[in-house]
This record gives C-alpha cells, sequence and structure tokens, in this order.
C-alpha cells in the first residue's frame, strides 16, 4: 500500500553559505495511514522545521514529499494552504486561538476557509466542540477559558474538517499534568478512531505512550523504532 | 472568493472590536468627505445666487452714442428721453438718464459726504430705486426751470436734520466750484443695499454718512457742470421679454432723429455676460477650495493605510493561524482590504451625512446670506473616492499581511 507520508532525502538550510544552518539533513521516513507516531528531539534538533514540512507550512530545500502519493514538495503557497486545509489538523503549543473569535467561531475557521455554508459550519464546529467535552463552553472567547480547554478548543478546530491527518506541536508544552492527560486521551482516541497522528515533542514520558517514535538529532533521523512493550488500551472517544 | 459575505463579516467584527481606533482611522476620512461636500455646495449656493442676480438685471437696457461713429458722445438731450418715452409703448416703466456727481451738504447738523446723480424725472422709476415715501419727486417743470430741488433717502434725512419731516427745508450743497440752496420735494425709502452701506460704515467707525441726493439735470449748470445731453440712456422694461425688442426701437428712434451724426449714432451697450463670467470664476473657486480639501482626504488615506499596517503587525500572529488553516493570499489580502475600505466607505457616509447636515444649516441660517445647495454629483465623487481612497491604501498592508509566511507569523509571540 501507497504511505500516507513519504519523504525522501529532505534538507532545509538556512543561510546558505558560510554561516549556513543545515536544519535538516538528509531525512528520509514513511508514515502509513492510521500510525501514531512521535517525532521527539531536543530544541535546534530540527523537528520543528520537520513538522513544518510535514505540515506543508514550509517547502524544502531539496528532496522529496510525497503526501497521498502526490509530490507537495516544489507547490505553490496557495496550492500549499489547500492541501493544509483539507488534509492536515493542527494543534499547536500556544493553542494558537484567534482572540476576538469565541469556541466555535475559531473551529470554524478551517471551514470557513473551505468554503462550507454558514449553517454547515456551526453544526459542524459544535459537534466537534461537544467530542471535546467543551459544550458548553461554545460562546466563550479564549481569554475566558483555561490552558487545557483552550487546547481543547484547538484540538476540535484540528479534527472539525475531518483531515487525515493530526499534526501536533508540542501540544501539551504549555499545560498541567491533569490537561495534558486529557489531550493525550483525545489524541490517543483519535488515534483509534482511525486518524494518522503525529506529535513533535521534545518529552519522553509522551513519546513513550505512541507506538512508533522517531528521534531526531542535528537534522537527522538517529533512532526509529515501535514502542512494543506499550499496552494497547482502547480509549473510548 | 466566492464568500465575499464571510470576509466582509470578519472586517466588521475587528472594526467593531476596536471602536475607538477605527472611529480615530475614519475621522480623517469623515473630515475630508464633510470640507470636501460642504465646500462644493457652498460654492454651488454662491454661484447659483450670482447667477440670479446678474439675471434679474435683464429688464433694463441701455442705449449708448456708438463711439465709433460720433466725436462727441454726449448727444442724448432731455427732448430725446421724453421722445422716446412716449414713442416706446406702455411696456416701458422708465426712460432715463443720469450723471453723477460728488459734493458736500451743509446743515444746521454738519457737513456730510454726499453723492448726486443729476437726472431726468423718470429716474424716479428707474431699475434698483426705493418707492417714494414722502413728498413726490421732481417734475419735468422743475427740469425745464433748473428748479434748485432734491430728493434724499429717509436715511439722509436722519443724518441731516435728525428727523424725515424734512419736505420744503432747505440744505446747502455744494459741488464742483458752486454752492447753492436746495430745497427737498420728496424722500425716498432707503434701499436695503444702501442700509447695508450704512451699517457697513457704522461697523467701520465712520460717524458721517454718504448721502443720496437726486437732482433735476438741468441744475448740475448751476454748479459749474455743463450738463446739457447724456452719452447713454437706460430704458428698463415690466417684462424681461420685452428687453431687447424695446432695446432694438429705442436705437431705432434714436438714430432716426440723429440721421445728421451718420447711419448708426446709436446702439445697444452690450449687457456683460455677468451670469457666465461669475458661473465659471465661482466653478473655478470652488474647484480650488475642493481640491485642497480633497488633499486632506488624502491625508486620511494616509492614516487608515498607517492603521492597517499597525493592525496587520499586531495580527501577525492571527494572520499565521488563518494562513496554517487554509487561507490563500486572496483570501488575507481580500480581509483586510474589506476593513481598510469599510472603515473609509464609513468613514465616507458619515462625511456625506455631515456635510449634508451642514449644508442644510448654513442654508437654513443664511450664515452670510448663502443659499448653500447640496451637490449630488460631490456626494456621488466623494463616495466612490471615499471608498477608492480605503481599498488604495488598504492594498499594501493587506499584501504585507497575505505574504506573511506562517511559520514566521506564528513563530511570533
Amino acid at each position: 500500500m501507497e504511505p500516507l507520508i513519504k519523504v525522501e532525502d529532505l534538507h532545509k538550510i538556512y543561510n546558505p553559505g558560510e554561516n549556513e544552518v543545515r536544519a535538516l539533513d538528509g531525512i528520509s521516513l514513511e508514515i502509513q495511514k492510521g500510525e501514531f507516531v512521535a517525532i521527539i528531539g531536543h530544541s535546534g534538533s530540527g523537528k520543528s522545521t520537520l513538522m513544518n514540512m510535514l505540515g506543508c507550512l514550509d517547502i524544502p530545500t531539496s528532496g522529496n514529499y510525497f503526501l497521498n502519493g502526490k509530490d507537495v514538495s516544489r507547490l505553490s503557497d496557495n496550492a500549499l494552504s489547500e492541501i493544509r486545509n483539507k488534509e492536515i489538523g493542527f494543534i499547536f503549543q500556544g493553542f494558537n486561538l484567534v482572540a476576538n473569535l469565541d469556541a466555535v467561531g475559531n473551529v470554524e475557521l478551517p471551514l470557513i476557509y473551505r468554503g462550507l455554508g454558514k449553517q454547515k459550519r456551526r453544526r459542524i464546529a459544535v459537534q466537534a466542540l461537544k467530542k471535546v467535552g467543551l459544550g458548553t463552553r461554545m460562546k466563550h472567547k479564549p481569554n475566558e477559558l483555561s490552558g487545557g480547554q483552550q487546547q481543547r478548543v484547538a484540538v476540535a478546530r484540528a479534527i472539525a474538517a475531518q483531515p487525515p491527518i493530526i499534526l501536533a506541536d508540542e501540544p501539551t508544552g504549555n499545560l498541567d499534568s491533569k490537561s495534558t492527560k486529557e489531550i493525550m486521551n483525545i489524541l490517543k482516541a483519535l488515534h483509534t478512531g482511525g486518524r494518522t497522528v503525529i506529535i513533535i515533542t521534545h518529552d519522553d514520558e509522551i513519546a513513550s505512550q505512541v507506538h512508533r517514535v522517531i528521534r531526531i538529532i542535528d537534522g537527522r533521523i538517529e533512532d526509529d523504532y515501535l514502542n512494543e512493550e506499550r499496552e494497547d488500551t482502547h480509549y473510548v472517544f | 472568493m466566492g464568500q465575499f459575505l464571510e470576509y466582509v463579516k470578519m472586517a466588521l467584527d475587528n472594526i467593531r472590536s476596536n471602536k475607538g481606533r477605527s472611529f480615530l482611522t475614519m475621522l480623517g476620512i469623515i473630515i475630508g468627505i464633510t470640507s470636501v461636500v460642504t465646500i462644493v455646495s457652498i460654492g454651488n449656493g454662491l454661484k447659483k445666487d450670482v447667477v440670479d442676480a446678474s439675471n434679474e438685471q435683464n429688464n433694463t437696457v441701455t442705449i449708448q452714442a456708438n463711439e465709433d461713429e460720433v466725436t462727441d458722445t454726449k448727444i442724448i438731450t432731455g427732448d430725446d428721453i421724453a421722445y422716446l418715452k412716449t414713442s416706446l409703448n406702455d411696456s416701458v416703466q422708465s426712460v432715463s438718464a443720469a450723471e453723477t456727481s460728488i459734493g458736500k451738504t451743509t446743515t444746521r447738523k454738519g457737513t456730510f459726504d454726499t453723492y448726486i446723480t443729476f437726472t431726468t424725472p423718470d429716474y424716479e422709476n428707474a431699475q434698483y430705486t426705493s418707492p417714494l415715501v414722502k413728498g413726490k419727486y421732481f417734475t419735468d417743470n422743475d427740469v425745464s426751470n433748473a428748479n434748485p430741488v432734491c430728493v434724499i433717502d429717509e436715511i439722509a434725512a436722519l443724518y441731516l436734520f435728525g428727523n424725515t419731516n424734512v419736505i420744503g427745508m432747505s440744505l446747502e450743497l455744494a459741488v464742483d466750484s458752486g454752492i447753492q440752496e436746495v430745497t427737498i420735494v420728496g424722500i425716498r425709502e432707503t434701499s436695503d443695499d444702501m442700509m447695508e452701506v450704512e451699517q457697513t460704515y457704522q461697523m467701520m467707525g465712520m460717524e458721517k454718512s454718504i448721502s443720496t441726493l437726486e437732482m433735476p439735470y438741468t441744475t448740475a449748470e448751476s454748479f459749474g457742470i455743463p450738463l446739457d445731453a447724456f452719452s447713454s440712456v437706460s430704458v428698463t422694461v415690466y417684462d424681461p421679454e420685452d428687453a431687447s425688442k424695446t432695446a432694438s426701437s429705442a436705437v431705432q428712434i434714436l438714430n432716426a432723429r440723429h440721421q445728421n451724426l451718420g447711419d448708426a449714432p446709436f446702439m445697444q451697450q452690450k449687457p456683460l455676460n455677468l451670469s457666465d463670467m461669475f458661473g465659471s470664476i465661482m466653478d473655478g473657486v470652488t474647484a480650488f477650495v475642493a481640491l485642497v480639501a480633497g488633499i486632506s482626504l488624502i491625508v486620511g488615506g494616509i492614516g487608515v493605510m498607517n492603521i492597517m499596517l499597525v493592525s496587520v503587525t499586531e495580527r501577525t500572529r492571527e494572520i499565521g493561524i488563518r494562513k496554517a488553516l487554509g487561507a490563500k493570499t486572496g483570501s488575507i489580502i481580500f480581509q483586510f482590504l474589506c476593513e481598510s475600505a469599510i472603515i473609509s466607505g464609513m468613514g465616507g457616509l458619515i462625511g456625506i451625512l455631515l456635510g449634508g447636515a451642514l449644508t442644510a444649516l448654513i442654508s437654513a441660517l443664511e450664515i452670510g446670506g448663502i443659499h448653500a445647495q447640496l451637490s449630488w454629483p460631490a456626494v456621488v465623487v466623494a463616495t466612490i473616492f471615499s471608498c477608492g481612497v480605503g481599498i488604495v491604501f488598504g492594498i499594501y498592508p493587506a499584501r504585507k499581511a497575505a505574504r506573511l509566511s506562517p511559520i514566521e507569523a506564528l513563530r511570533r509571540m
């Protein structure tokens, strides 16, 4: 079967020339549909750059990136926008909610850019918020919500458009242990539900909770292994 | 772009959440549009007033000696004038000729500057003269006997004697080289124009008024001014439509009476086309002032651009989020353009309303006697221009916003 994500010899070089920084230095990897992957590395290891590449937020200096078999490494800005909208649900460390929109408004954002009508959008957004347990907080603005609740809004936004890939960049980085557990449970449930979930983290504890761990050091894949000992708990969503 | 309304709503939401700032940004446009609309409306009203006023003149025509045909232009005699009056039909209100001079009047109250009109009896009904309120006008008899009589206006009577019961009283008039006792036979109402002149003099602190005095033209000689004929005669008709016909018959009659002087010793004085002249002057002045006011619109536009740039910087993160979630370059440009166009469009709308209100106020209060008239072309141009300002000055910030790379934008905290 064709892998969902296939990366070949990906390079990203900043400041080419004397002071060049090789953020990615020849990454090749494949991720199958339905996998639950953690990309782990210290700050400066290149994991965020890899996440930007996988999320189609940036284009590589060289190498190829096939998403669903289609080469997306040389696409235009607008084409990448469309792919992000359809294929990828983002969850960020800093939540990245729009401050002057309420919870529903934030969840509706990707649906607006997909071109859905007002009522359909509202219905999908409300459903997504209920799924993450925020059915009673829909009209709250981000500053009226706790960190954990904000991140759940962000998760609702990521899953609302039903993208095949969930890309989470340090999703628990700003959260306390209780909220961390909640968010991880939601991500595990998403994986169980058939989504491909990729978490970028520096935290070994988080990495130990997923199936497959890819460790990045200095822009290269250092290690790529399966957490065999992990219990296969099924979280019901 | 199919979701036009979505972007308008986003823009409105953002304007609403920054009410104070949005209003201050609009203020520049509001002031610009208000001034342009008001100024053009005032110009419009002034032009109409001037054109109306100069069109009024058309019921008087002036026949003058043709300078190309005759050497001495003082050829219209009292007889000519009397003959014209009887020859022309009933449509004629007045046929008169006049020469003016400046002198001094002395009464017990003192000596006053005086403006003297040496004229014919029919001057009583000439254009721009007010009705008599006391006594009567001097007569043909007074003219033929060169009787030293005069008609003065009310305000002059008040200055010269302290009251208006002055019929039969005399004053001492000095003009040119002569001094003479003159008896008052009639009093005219002071015209509104003269009242205004009086008020102006008083405001300027001039105590003594300039009185006006009308006398039989034949009395001029006794002051040392030879005046037995005039170089022009004014014919006033009741109905302005008769003016040109009356003018040509008056010219014919005079030419016939003075055949010995040549083929056509008389001609109608070309009326100055004041309405066109003033109209185009007013248009020019209005356009110039409106242009100056229009510059404030550009300043307002720069204000919009400045705030939009600030907004882009402030909302870098939001733009990053939107782009990460799938917003295309066009969507971001459109969102920001909508915002600047709405801000300046709303400013324009408020400016038009304010300008309309100011115009109505100026008209209602007749400030400076101006009847301002709302200029619809100015309103239409102002609307288009204000939205245009928003779009033109919004493009740069909007492009700046749309070109942000999502990772750069998200990285900024």
